[in-house]
């Protein structure tokens, strides 16, 4: 009798524990920052007054070496600040980074050239050779972007980072 | 190693160093209906708390085939006798792109 009352109560006791497990995870889950992307082609257009303009167009479809326009946007919807956040974008084997075009507001840009196991500037990133020695990395060896951001994103707050490919 | 058979081996392989750069050709951009996706995920914390990884549906793009076409007559004028019918002018459509 008494083995069966601590029995139900360890029961119990672990249904609560698990209740309680699952409130915590959906509450963590609430602080979440949301991410949306975007990629655009620049074309020129004339405009009411006759002049020439560049705009930004949504991309459906592009041509071989045509330079594509990624914007990604951030957005914490939850009810606390996020801390280090940081946004890692793999390029595609179809496309070439180009240089200096990562961008974002309280944004530092690292790249990496072995499909994102090592992040830095390119300066310092070097290429293992066939001969066994290595060499320093170029743009056209980029695998992977990281966007570190200086800054907390405060809840509702939102910003974007972006950067230019060309497609092989 | 005999004449011949030197001859044989140069034509071989210069047939396989054409071939090579035919395809070299056809390798030159992404091949048109390629579809290009592009996927970003965020890492952060929230009150020193590491929280799931987020990432975004992934954006995608085809890849367009690029026409750039040239005409070209085949030989010169053709002679035609009046009222005669079915005669025939030549011509070669290139995609230059």
């Amino acid at each position: 009798m008494y083995k069966e009352k601590l029995m139900r109560s360890v029961f119990c006791g672990l249904g609560v524990v698990v209740f309680l497990f699952a409130v915590s995870s959906a509450a963590i889950a609430a602080d979440k920052l949301v991410l949306s992307n975007s990629v655009f082609q620049e074309v020129e257009v004339t405009n009411a007054d006759g002049k020439k303009e560049i705009k930004q167009v949504p991309v459906s479809t592009a041509f071989p070496q045509s330079e594509l326009i990624y914007v990604i946007t951030y957005k914490n919807t939850g009810d606390k600040p996020a801390e280090d956040v940081v946004i890692n974008n793999p390029i595609a084997k179809e496309l070439v980074y180009k240089d200096q075009s990562g961008k974002g507001a309280n944004a530092v840009l690292f790249v990496s050239v072995d499909g994102g196991k090592n992040y830095g500037d390119l300066a310092v990133l070097r290429i293992p050779t066939k001969q066994g020695a290595d060499r320093p990395a170029q743009v056209t060896d980029i695998t992977d972007l990281q966007f570190k951001l200086k800054k907390q994103v405060q809840p509702q707050e939102e910003g974007t980072v972006s950067f230019r490919a060309v497609l092989k | 190693m005999g004449y011949n058979r030197l001859i044989v081996l140069f034509i071989f392989f210069g047939t396989i160093l054409f071939l090579l750069d035919v395809q070299g050709v056809f390798a030159e951009g992404t091949a048109a209906g390629t579809s290009v996706s592009n996927t970003a995920t965020v890492t952060f914390k929230v009150g020193g708390t590491p929280q799931t990884p987020v990432s975004h549906v992934p954006t995608t793009f085809l890849v367009d085939r690029k026409i750039n076409l040239t005409v070209a007559q085949l030989g010169s004028s053709v002679t035609v006798a009046p009222g005669s019918n079915d005669q025939v002018l030549a011509f070669t459509v290139t995609n230059t792109s």
